[in-house]
């Protein structure tokens, strides 16, 4: 456990959050309930009063969960010089037990945030309150997930030991190791580049032809080629070194922060790709940002294409 | 252009009983019709224009404008709806003190899409209507009675609306500005707009600028 | 984003000025609090990260039963054989109240014909005394507070150091020194080594601790392990570990320090929504109006929550303007104390401006959002006015 003022701040900030998330879901809960918007009724018109309320936290507290996802990648990042053996985020990570499960779950609620944001978004341009139970339904489900995300994030930083000897990305990630990630480096790098790139025009076929369920299929098997194709294939560009295979290091400063520009551009690219099938089968919505998806997904292909490519204009020899 | 559809307003004062204020009006106003309604005051006149300009909503029926239920619209659909076919001129005038005469005057402009100058734009035009355009950027409370009356019309067709709703517009003027306010309806008379204006002041009986005249009395309206 | 309704929010602040001075007061005097708080913490640590830099990679000390003790010379011999050690240095150095009171003196042995491990050090005696070799043996260099301290018990030129059996050594006044940054220098004095031997009584084949110097970074590590295999008896602390100990140690007392103001936020917060519950009948009227007018409650919650924006956008710059010269141009009268504590030696240092991105990140993370959510509430209460309550 740490007192690190980066680490108190942020869990108070998420216990906030929590705290009027909790607040809201009782008005969502009500709201899902008893909202009609053919009454006349007072207590109808008390309820769409209410709605400017809780979407107001609601989009407030998503805003400020968005805000501080980077930072806290930031802090994890700095955290690490506390850490023996430790040289970046993966290092703090593991430092706890619930390190790698915090943040993933983190990762997966932004995606529900966006299914919300677009959904209100809608709801707001609609005149007959169409996606207004529905929206509050999902934000109950979005509820759930913040209370396990804030469980999470407490144990994380309780059961975080500074003391603790952690091994280095550089083991985690690597051909050696017997880990999950050690073992899917194991497949030679020329498989998980085809496949990377198979997978991309599989989602821009996707896009073009306009079939929302298959986008989302391809969509979702791109994100996890990505970030296999990061660790095993792009980072070694960037590290400048064939045996640093660690998808953290890329949001440090010698490496000018790159990540914090590559992961946005492929969680915009794979939510819009995504989104537009289960909003139409969940919420009857019809989303068109398929196209969109396909840009995302394309700069984030164009970013990692280019360092291997500079990479060899410099040195003329691939890693 | 306004249809009332036994719109019925009631409110439950300090005691327990429900005062009806309006009961089960229907009403149906044509467009382009100059409209006089008249009682007692306390009759429930300013309620119904309030109600019929969708400030105030009915405990039941419908008020139809423009041929869309504004009583039954989610707010930002029904302000919207209000910004652009409603113009209202309140019998307090209900200028912001701390505003400009030209602020004042493009309030209701401030929420559309328009750009800040066109909104400016419009809000100088339609003070000139009045000759009020030099007091552009003069505080309100440094205005006269009748300088704030002006004002008060203004705003209220700033937004070149298509109804004009007016609650005992003249009850503070003397004669030369009663006399102004006739020339003034006149001159909107001829641009076509609906005007519905609620009023006992007696110098109006007679009139011959309003095509329908009804008169309100115990919750019900009554033509004359 | 509608740009007039960004602009109405702002000339609402000036009309209703009075009543978000409060608010605006409070907020800039909480950051200002919280700013300078964490910036004379973080100059702080930045100036025993200084001290650091300079320390040796990793320093050897031979523990008996949990405690130190000497360790003999011979073993710097055979580190040095380890590759990637480029030189191992052993010290003789202890600590010495002048007469009976309660200061701590660090006494440090140099050898002043060799490079002393702390290039600090080195750099500093040849600024003052560039004829150090024809001083002899009985000279000792003061840092600044050990000089004053010394003065106080009378020992100006001369200083006389007795040993535990009265032996007395007396040493003759070279001159002050300073270094980069005053924690190092402040409450050490220097002198030949052979001095401290003889008032330690010092074993010719001991010293205290032994330093090593590795220069490549990567290699730290390993050079430890060796170390710790070739001498098990042996606590090696290397300079990564101090690093990573500062930190905790500034990160605590910062941390916990945040902990603590948070009560201040929550109070904050309160007000905001307390006050906030009552809104004037003036600003009552003012809505009352536009929503007669045609504002929907989207409007005027806009409105307001622009508002807080902005209040939210000048208290924070105001607390950080105001925290930066506070903090580096006043030197931080008061609220320094906080952390170096009543020491009998206080260094007297000047703070280095310092500004961190992640010092920024936290205070605004810390405030605003609390900010934020109190005014939600409020801002709600005033969209939801009725027109025509308001204006009967």
């Amino acid at each position: 456990m740490t007192f690190s003022p980066e680490v108190v701040t942020l869990f108070l900030l998420d216990t906030l959050l929590f705290i009027f998330a909790t607040v809201v879901v009782f008005l969502a809960y009500k709201l899902s309930l008893n909202f009609d918007h053919r009454s006349t009724s007072s207590r109808q018109y008390g309820m769409e009063r209410t709605t400017y309320l809780a979407s107001t936290i609601i989009q407030a507290i998503m805003l400020m969960k968005l805000i501080s996802f980077p930072l806290m990648i930031y802090t994890l990042d700095n955290l690490s010089i506390s850490l023996s053996g430790a040289m970046c985020a993966v290092g703090t990570l593991s430092g706890s037990t619930y390190g790698w499960s915090s943040l993933l779950i983190r990762s997966l609620s932004l995606y529900f945030y966006g299914l919300w944001l677009v959904l209100h978004y809608h709801d707001i341009k609609t005149i007959n309150y169409k996606y207004s139970v529905p929206k509050y339904k999902l934000y109950i489900l979005i509820y759930i997930l913040l209370t396990v995300e804030l469980l999470m994030h407490g144990l994380f930083w309780f059961d975080l030991d500074l003391n603790a000897v952690v091994s280095c990305c550089g083991t985690i990630f690597s051909e050696a190791s017997s880990t999950v990630s050690g073992r899917l480096l194991i497949v030679p790098t020329a498989y998980i580049l085809i496949s990377f790139y198979l997978a991309y025009l599989v989602t821009l076929f996707t896009a073009a032809i306009k079939h929302k369920f298959l986008s989302t299929v391809a969509n979702i098997l791109f994100v996890l080629i990505a970030v296999w194709m990061i660790v095993s294939f792009l980072s070694p560009y960037v590290y400048q070194l064939p045996t640093h295979q660690c998808p953290f290091c890329l949001f440090q400063r010698e490496y000018y922060y790159m990540g914090y520009l590559l992961y946005p551009l492929l969680l915009l690219g794979s939510f819009f790709g995504i989104a537009p099938w289960v909003l139409l089968v969940a919420f009857k919505l019809e989303l068109d940002t398929l196209k969109i998806s396909a840009w995302f997904n394309g700069a984030f292909v164009a970013l990692s294409i280019a360092y291997p490519l500079v990479y060899f204009a410099i040195n003329r020899v691939w890693l | 252009m306004i249809q009332l559809q036994k719109v019925s307003l009631e409110y439950s004062s300090s005691g327990k009983q429900q005062t009806k204020v309006i009961d089960e009006i229907t009403l149906h106003i044509p467009a382009h019709q100059f409209v006089l309604i008249t009682g007692r005051s306390g009759s429930g006149k300013s309620s119904l224009l309030s109600t019929m300009a969708g400030i105030r909503r009915p405990t039941s029926g419908d008020v139809i404008v423009n041929s869309r239920s504004i009583s039954k619209l989610p707010d930002t659909f029904a302000a919207e709806m209000r910004r652009e076919s409603i113009g209202f001129i309140f019998q307090k005038y209900h200028l912001v003190p701390d505003l400009t005469v030209l602020e004042n005057t493009t309030l209701p402009l401030l929420p559309s899409s328009l750009s800040q100058r066109e909104v400016d734009r419009r809000g100088t035009e339609v003070l000139s209507r009045f000759e009020m355009e030099e007091f552009c950027s003069r505080s309100v409370d440094s205005l006269s009675g009748g300088e704030q009356q002006r004002v008060a019309i203004a705003r209220a067709l700033v937004n070149r609306p298509k109804v004009l709703l007016a609650d005992e517009p003249t009850a503070n003027l003397d004669e030369t500005l009663f006399d102004e306010f006739i020339g003034l309806l006149r001159q909107l008379k001829t641009s076509g707009i609906t005007l519905i204006m609620a009023s006992h002041d007696p110098r109006f009986s007679g009139n011959t600028l309003f095509d329908l005249h009804y008169k309100m009395e115990q919750g019900k309206l009554i033509k004359l | 984003m509608n740009l007039k309704l960004l602009n109405f929010a702002l000339g609402s602040i000036r009309r209703h000025l009075w009543q978000r001075l409060l608010v605006y007061t409070i907020f800039t005097t909480l950051v200002f609090l919280l700013i300078s708080i964490f910036s004379i913490s973080g100059a702080l640590q930045a100036e025993q990260l200084l001290t650091l830099d300079d320390l040796p990679e990793l320093t050897v000390q031979k523990m008996r039963a949990g405690r130190q003790v000497d360790i003999p010379i011979d073993r710097s011999y055979e580190i040095e054989t380890i590759p990637g050690v480029a030189q191992a240095y052993p010290r003789v150095w202890g600590y010495y109240s002048p007469g009976s009171s309660t200061a701590n003196l660090t006494l440090v042995g140099v050898d002043f014909a060799l490079a002393s491990y702390k290039h600090s050090f080195n750099d500093a005696i040849l600024l003052i005394r560039p004829d150090i070799d024809s001083l002899g043996q009985d000279f000792y260099l003061a840092g600044q507070g050990a000089h004053d301290l010394l003065k106080e018990y009378g020992y100006g030129e001369l200083f006389s150091l007795y040993s535990a059996d009265g032996e007395r050594i007396a040493l003759n006044f070279a001159g002050t020194f300073s270094t980069r940054s005053s924690f190092e220098s402040h409450d050490v004095i220097l002198t030949p080594e052979e001095n401290l031997r003889k008032l330690f009584k010092f074993n010719p084949y001991l010293a205290t601790d032994i330093t090593v110097r590795v220069p490549n970074q990567e290699e730290i590590e390993t050079v430890k392990r060796k170390i710790q295999y070739l001498y098990p008896d042996c606590r090696i602390i290397s300079r990564p570990d101090l690093e990573a100990a500062y930190h905790n140690l500034f990160d605590y007392r910062a941390g916990v320090f945040l902990a603590l103001m948070i009560s201040a936020f929550m109070s904050f917060f309160t007000l905001i929504l307390d006050k906030g519950s009552g809104i004037s009948l003036d600003e009552q009227q003012e809505i009352g109006i536009m929503k007669a007018v045609g504002w929907s409650i989207h409007n005027v919650l806009s409105i307001k929550l622009f508002e807080s924006m902005y209040i939210a956008l000048f208290a924070y710059m105001s607390g950080l303007t105001l925290s930066y010269f506070f903090v580096f141009v006043l030197d931080a009268p008061v609220l320094r104390m906080l952390f170096t504590g009543a020491s009998v030696l206080k260094p007297e240092f000047q703070l280095i401006p310092y500004i961190d991105l992640q010092l920024l990140m936290i205070t605004f993370l810390a405030i605003v959002p609390i900010y934020v959510f109190a005014s939600i509430i409020p801002a709600w209460r005033s969209a939801i006015i009725d027109a025509d309550e308001v204006m009967r």
